[in-house]
């Protein structure tokens, strides 16, 4: 045939982290996420090879990626890694929640003669951006240390996801990080990588073009935008420190403005689960200790928390749990992932149907009939079982990810779940934890409730904080065209949300500060590249499980480059100068 | 009697305007009215610099008629808490729309966004087309009866997702489709969907009633079936059934207080229930 | 700065006074003698027909850390109607009443004239959190407790009986942690909690994983605390917490610690919560009085009440297997767990303390009877356990209770009738001075916690914190109401000589030092020894890196080590 009827779920892969941690502006990375990954059976039936342009259209949006066979089976599921690609397609409704569904999205998919667009021609197709970006992306620092000394540094914190590795070493020689032991590929890759594709100068738009300006300039003219709109929003926050994110939410405050961190299209969801509910938290040296049934939901650790396993869960080493064979290893997913195959018991949910799941887990737990044969795709008898393999297990732990908390449900699935395990401990110990993405968004979302009192989504346009997530996230301001300016720091929301949002910001003034130029900078009105916290900076960021560590600096900055926290800083002196206060 | 407000020009950003309501206008002159507070983003402002002001404000609320000619999509808390009185609106309008609304009735001839209604406590809201999401909903992280006390809320178009969250007591009647989790924690009232809804209904709910004329893709886990109705009630309303009732949530609390009427017609695959009827 | 304050009424019960007219004067943050001051040059702060106190000292007080912040999360409608707006280069925003916060906490304390607030319970492996939401604390000087009964360390120490290694663990988690003193909270607990038990732990019951009783953790704690020459006591919440009749386990604990030395051995906190006679819940009844008793005769312990305020609270404590329990208690199906490796556990559940309910009637009599029975001011301080019983904002209200017998009248009329037979309070005549208020607010908790040379008090070399309030102590104190309003909005607070708040507004914002105890009382073999088995034990039994684990003194924005022994 020549059109499919598929479900589409979006996701990490660890290629789109390597390579979205090098830059997203560069080929290799078009290369590894401009696809989409279908059943070897799918292929098939639409008569296509490997490699194979297809379209992929929903009812918000139509996009060409190149195919490629899935590792897995899932016929009739088709993923595509999150990318600006497949952002085209995605609808920005969040259901009152900030989160759209990125996952379990009704699709037709069929071949196609259009080739798959560069990362340039989708900008200029879909976002109307065509300035010419290519030196900005491309800087190189000198590494020229062969002659140099070399000293290899303990105990450093990877600066990647929430995992919060800090037992990586790294060798430095010449100011330059020239060997990295015990990080992930991920990690490594970024620690590795700290000096290539950089961007050494700030840039303002000037004219068609952007122009190169001194630091004190750029600094100048974003604080002009910040000062002449009515209503900006500060927004990203993950990848920074504790000590920079503290300085955004002084300056929305004085501004009157927005402050929203990636939380809001991550694990907004479960956060808003714990304000209905609670939660059951232990650290993950607890779970590593002592547990032995470990649940991944909708998570899949080797594509984005590699050494979670090792470290931390099934394959970790505990106290009173010495290793895989102790441990029983569930997987709850829309399809077979390489984790899956890895695991003692995989259950197969029907995408945008995991609250019903949950909901049945929670009856059979609490031993009430169900009067369906089947929840969710799966039949009530392992329904019963999987309760059961729960109820008696001596310390469970389950760790969920985007797949529940991006998939149609949002937060009421993520109230169920933390529900499910607070059930759960009428019968035996069991505990949650989310699967956070960003090394520091636990952090962006601590920091905001201590200063707040809300993790995210926090408005200021009153002078005291207020927080509704239906209002005042990123995706709902800027799909709604809510605001009238952006400052992002530390993330890269044009290749990150829906199309209908992302583009709000090519329509307004955006400043961007980040180590590289980004997607968003593409967009950009001010520019200002800053220095890697954890790598060319210290600071604190929190771990998923909320133990803070402090990052270190282990290399100098490139020449000129400051920290998150200096040019915020000069930005709020700035603002208070043209404020005259 | 009546004070129009036509905006003066389209909106940028978000507006806080709380004071747009029958209760505010009472006993001010167009001046005054004109020099009430209002937030256009983190700008201060005075109402008459985002609107023309006509008309002339009486001296009850129940007497007042205020008329916005215009889109007043991004402008937020219109009606709230008023207490009588009636605003009507000729366009769209924003979020928290009779938020805490204690008497009296607004009139939207266009869309609205979130939080339409957000614990009503009486009172009338009648929208000609769509409505957001959390319509006579309760806030988020409240429990317990903090929800639509009372009042109706008419949507001639669709909902967004959780209408009637946390409703305590009231109406809420939606002529088209519904999005997901229609009646969340509902503790009593009404819910009529004449359309489709999403799914996912009733979540967590312990009374009221769900009416859903059109499709349900299926049915939670926490309830059973447990009768045919010929017929459906709501406010006075009678819809022809015949509807398959279910009671639930059983995960909110195993009295089943809650009540799901699914249309038959449009449900063919939830025939499988009917065999659990003959059962019992 | 230069600040002499003119003809108040002045507290100060460190040195002895006793509501004199006397000046004060401030030089460079700390207090001075006034005549040395140019009244031309300095700042005249008036304040005839008012009372001047040392600035309130609070320590017991949930403030900041893991569980605060969880609580915040777990609480946005606490936040919804209780905010402070920002006033640019005055003061910055803040929100939420049980669960406010930093900001709001600073600005509250200050506006009621309080300059100093503990944290009490820390898990060491979060305490890097409990810093960075200290620093972010307006005004106030601050310090912190780390939670030790159930540390791994502790209880392998212990019970093998090595209480001087146990000594060099505390003493190096102290230092590495930037910590104050010991908190333990119904002790070994936490370590049952790891299997789902611990409900109902009593003094001497065993924890089968290191085969220790809360007796032996408490006193090897208490006698760890004297070797290490530790400014502050042992902080103790006893175990069965909240359980009716748990005063027996109180009794037990306090006779335990006997004979261990000079001084206070043991503050019992929150002891409200730990004073219950009767087996079930219906049958509650006060043992209030067995308890002051005890305490009366008996003057190693030192206790702070624990008051509950009619409204809502958010209960939080590492009591976790407790919080569990009353989870399933109240209708606001609420419940954050928490647990941390090695160390500690908590639990959050929000919760509304009503008059017509016995038990809560009860609990309410129980609080001001301790304070009331108890004859030694020195030794009782009026605290909410913020917020648990309620929030810290309160005090007023309470210290308008602890003066004036008719206003404990106007609320024994509204509460549940009952409670009136399960309680002495509607018989108690006592009524505080407003001298003995000073004393149980500033004096006392200063010297208790150790750090009565700087604070709690008024004479040369105290830090400049000082209090004065609206109220004339010759005409005012025979209406309750008339207390309440002026320790709500001090007139003026000062915090290291510059003025803070201003006719109960806040005038500036800055911050305040954070203290921490280093002690150098253990010979440096035993603690180099220790230290390498500490690094031994981590590998097997933490996700972090010894060296990541420890806290520098750069990380925190005005650090200030007490340092003893040695």
């Amino acid at each position: 045939m020549n059109s499919l009827k598929v479900v589409l779920v979006t996701g990490r892969t660890v290629e789109q982290g390597i390579e979205g941690e090098a830059g997203k502006l560069r080929d290799e990375y078009a290369k590894k996420v401009a696809i989409v990954e279908l059943d070897p059976k799918d292929l098939e039936l639409l008569g296509i090879n490997e490699g194979s342009p297809v379209l992929i259209k929903t009812s918000f949006g139509e996009v060409v990626l190149r195919a490629v066979a899935a590792k897995g089976r899932h016929p009739g599921i088709v993923f595509a890694p999150m990318s600006p690609w497949i952002n085209i397609v995605i609808d920005t409704e969040t259901d009152g929640s900030g989160m759209p569904t990125f996952k379990g999205i009704e699709a037709e998919i069929r071949p196609t003669d259009a080739k798959v667009l560069s990362v340039e021609e989708l900008l200029k197709k879909h976002y109307g951006q065509d300035l010419d970006f290519s030196e900005l992306v491309s800087q190189e620092i000198s590494t020229n240390y062969e002659s140099e000394e070399e000293k290899w540094i303990e105990d450093v914190v990877c600066p990647f996801c929430g995992c919060l590795c800090d037992d990586v070493e790294v060798l430095v020689k010449g100011g330059t990080i020239v060997e990295v032991k015990k990080a992930c590929a991920i990690g490594s890759a970024k620690f590795l990588g700290h000096k290539k594709d950089r961007a050494l100068y700030p840039v303002i738009r000037k004219g068609g073009s952007f122009v190169r300006v001194t630091l004190k300039e750029a600094i100048e003219e974003a604080a002009r935008i910040l000062v002449n709109s009515k209503y900006p929003l500060l927004y990203g926050w993950s990848s920074t420190s504790i000590q920079a994110n503290a300085l955004g939410i002084e300056l929305a405050e004085l501004l009157g403005g927005v402050i929203d961190n990636t939380t809001s299209v991550c694990h907004g969801p479960t956060v808003l689960g714990v304000q209905g509910v609670g939660t059951v938290r232990a650290t993950l040296g607890q779970i590593r200790n002592r547990a032995d049934l470990i649940v991944y939901w909708g998570s899949n650790p080797l594509n984005a928390h590699l050494r979670h396993l090792m470290r931390y869960s099934a394959l970790a080493k505990g106290v009173f749990v010495p290793g895989r064979k102790q441990r029983k290893v569930v997987v709850i997913d829309v399809r077979e992932t390489p984790m899956a195959k890895m695991a003692d018991l995989f259950i197969k949910v029907k995408p945008g149907q995991d609250y019903e799941l949950i909901s049945a887990l929670r009856m059979a737990v609490k031993e009430l009939d169900i009067e369906a044969e089947e929840v969710a795709g799966v039949p009530v008898e392992k329904i019963y079982q999987l309760a059961e393999i729960m109820r008696t297990a001596k310390f469970g732990a389950v760790f969920f990810g985007v797949g529940v908390t991006m998939s149609p449900g949002k937060d009421e699935t993520m109230e169920n779940i933390i529900r499910l395990v607070q059930d759960l401990n009428e019968w035996t110990k069991f505990v949650l934890c989310p699967m956070r993405g960003h090394f520091n968004v636990t952090g962006a979302c601590n920091v905001s409730l201590w200063m707040t009192g809300y993790a995210f989504g926090v408005d200021y346009m009153r002078k005291f904080p207020r927080h509704d997530p239906a209002i005042w996230t990123v995706t709902e301001l800027l799909s709604h065209g809510d605001v009238d300016a952006a400052l992002i720091v530390a993330s890269d929301p044009l290749a990150h949300l829906p199309k209908e949002a992302a583009e709000y910001l090519t329509k307004i003034p955006t400043i961007v500060i980040d180590p590289r130029f980004n997607v968003t900078a593409t967009a950009a009105h001010v520019f200002i590249p800053s220095s890697f916290v954890g790598i060319e900076k210290e600071g604190t960021a929190y771990r998923m499980d909320g133990v803070s560590l402090r990052l270190k600096k282990v290399v100098d900055p490139p020449e000129g480059i400051l920290s998150d926290e200096e040019i915020l800083s000069m930005l709020l002196e700035k603002v208070r100068e043209l404020r005259g206060v | 009697m009546a004070v129009t407000l036509v905006p003066k020009r389209p909106f940028e950003v978000l507006v806080d305007a709380q004071c747009i309501t029958p209760d505010e206008f009472v006993g001010k002159s167009l001046k005054e009215i004109g020099d009430l507070e209002v937030y256009e983003g983190s700008a201060v402002r005075k109402l008459s610099d985002l609107f023309e002001i006509k008309g002339d404000p009486s001296q009850t609320a129940e007497e007042t008629q205020i008329t916005i000619e215009g889109d007043v999509w991004k402008v937020c808390r219109i009606g709230e808490r008023m207490s009588g009185g009636s605003i009507v609106i000729k366009g769209s309008a924003g979020h928290y729309l009779g938020r805490w609304m204690e008497g009296g009735r607004i009139e939207v001839h266009g869309n609205v966004r979130s939080w339409l209604g957000a614990e009503m406590q009486n009172g009338t809201i009648e929208v000609f087309g769509n409505a957001g999401s959390f319509v006579g909903g309760r806030l988020r992280g409240k429990v317990g009866k903090k929800g639509m006390k009372k009042g109706l809320i008419i949507i001639h178009g669709s909902v967004g997702a959780r209408a009637g969250h946390g409703m305590v007591k009231g109406s809420i009647i939606v002529d088209g489709n519904s999005g997901p989790f229609p009646g969340s924690e509902m503790i009593g009232g009404k819910i009529l969907i004449r359309g489709d809804c999403m799914g996912k209904a009733g979540a967590n709910m312990t009374g009221g009633s769900i009416i859903i004329c059109g499709k349900l893709p299926s049915v939670l886990p926490g309830f059973y079936i447990d009768d045919i109705a010929q017929k459906a009630k709501i406010k006075k309303e009678k819809i022809e059934g015949p509807f398959y009732v279910f009671v639930g949530d059983a995960l909110a609390s195993r009295s089943c207080g809650g009540r799901l009427y699914i249309h038959k017609a449009s449900n063919p695959h939830l025939k499988v229930y009917e065999e659990l009827l003959e059962e019992v | 700065m230069e600040i002499i304050i003119k003809g108040g009424y002045v507290y100060d019960p460190l040195n002895g006074v006793k509501g004199e007219k006397l000046d004060i004067g401030i030089k460079d943050g700390k207090i001075v003698d006034p005549s040395k001051l140019d009244e031309r040059s300095a700042k005249v702060i008036d304040a005839s027909g008012k009372v001047v106190m040392p600035g309130g000292v609070d320590l017991h007080s949930h403030i900041a850390g893991a569980k605060v912040n969880v609580g915040r999360l777990l609480r946005p409608e606490d936040h919804y109607v209780s905010f402070i707006k920002a006033i640019t280069g005055v003061k910055r925003s803040g929100s939420g009443k049980t669960t406010p916060t930093v900001a709001t906490i600073g600005y509250k304390y200050a506006r009621m004239g309080w300059t100093t607030v503990i944290e009490p319970a820390t898990p060491p492996l979060k305490t890097r959190h409990t810093h960075e939401e200290l620093n972010d604390i307006p005004i106030l000087d601050k310090a912190c407790f780390p939670l030790v009964d159930s540390n791994w360390f502790v209880l392998d120490y212990l019970s093998k009986g090595e209480i001087e290694k146990c000594a060099a663990f505390i003493a190096w988690l102290l230092n590495a942690l930037k910590g104050y003193a010991l908190k333990l909270v119904d002790p070994g607990v936490a370590e049952l909690w790891s299997l789902g038990k611990g409900y109902g732990l009593d003094f001497d019951d065993e924890i089968p994983s290191f085969g220790i009783t809360p007796r032996e953790i408490v006193t090897g704690l208490c006698k760890v605390n004297k070797m290490l020459k530790l400014p502050h006591s042992i902080h103790l919440h006893c175990n069965r917490l909240g359980i009716p009749g748990n005063y027996s386990t109180t009794l037990e604990t306090m006779k335990a610690l006997e004979g261990m030395g000079d001084g206070i051995s043991v503050h019992v906190t929150h002891a409200q919560f730990n004073s219950y006679k009767g087996d079930n819940w219906p049958a509650l009844r006060s043992a209030a009085s067995e308890i002051a008793d005890y305490v009366n005769g008996h003057r190693h312990v030192s206790i702070d009440i624990g008051q509950i305020m009619f409204g809502g609270a958010t209960t939080m404590t590492a009591d976790a297997p407790f919080e569990f329990a009353l989870f399933h208690m109240t209708p606001i199906r609420k419940w954050a767990g928490s647990e941390v490796e090695v160390e500690s556990a908590s639990g959050i559940v929000p919760f509304k303390y009503k008059k017509k309910s016995i038990v809560n009637a009860v609990q309410w009599c129980i609080g001001l009877e301790l304070a009331l029975l108890i004859k030694d001011p020195w030794r009782v301080i009026p605290t909410t356990d913020h917020p648990n019983g309620g929030p810290f904002t309160r005090y007023p209200r309470l210290i308008s209770w602890l003066m004036s017998k008719k206003a404990r009248e106007e609320v024994l009329e509204k509460i549940n009738k009952t409670a009136l037979r399960r309680s002495v309070l509607p018989d108690i005549e006592r009524e505080y001075t407003l001298y003995e208020i000073a004393i149980s607010t500033r004096a006392a908790p200063a010297k208790l916690l150790g750090l009565e040379n700087k604070k709690g008090h008024l004479g040369e070399g105290a830090d400049a914190d000082v209090a004065i309030y609206d109220l004339d102590p010759t005409k005012d104190l025979t209406d309750p109401e008339k207390i309440v309003k002026p320790f709500k909005y001090a007139y003026c607070t000062i915090k290291d000589g510059e003025i803070v708040v201003m006719n109960g507004k806040i005038a500036k914002t800055r911050y305040g030092r954070t203290f921490y105890v280093r002690s150098q009382e253990l010979d440096k073999d035993l603690v180099e020894e220790v230290e390498k088995e500490i690094k031994q034990k981590f590998k097997e039994w933490y996700t972090v890196q010894f060296s990541n684990y420890i806290i520098d003194e750069s990380e925190i924005r005005h650090p200030e080590p007490i340092v003893v022994g040695g």
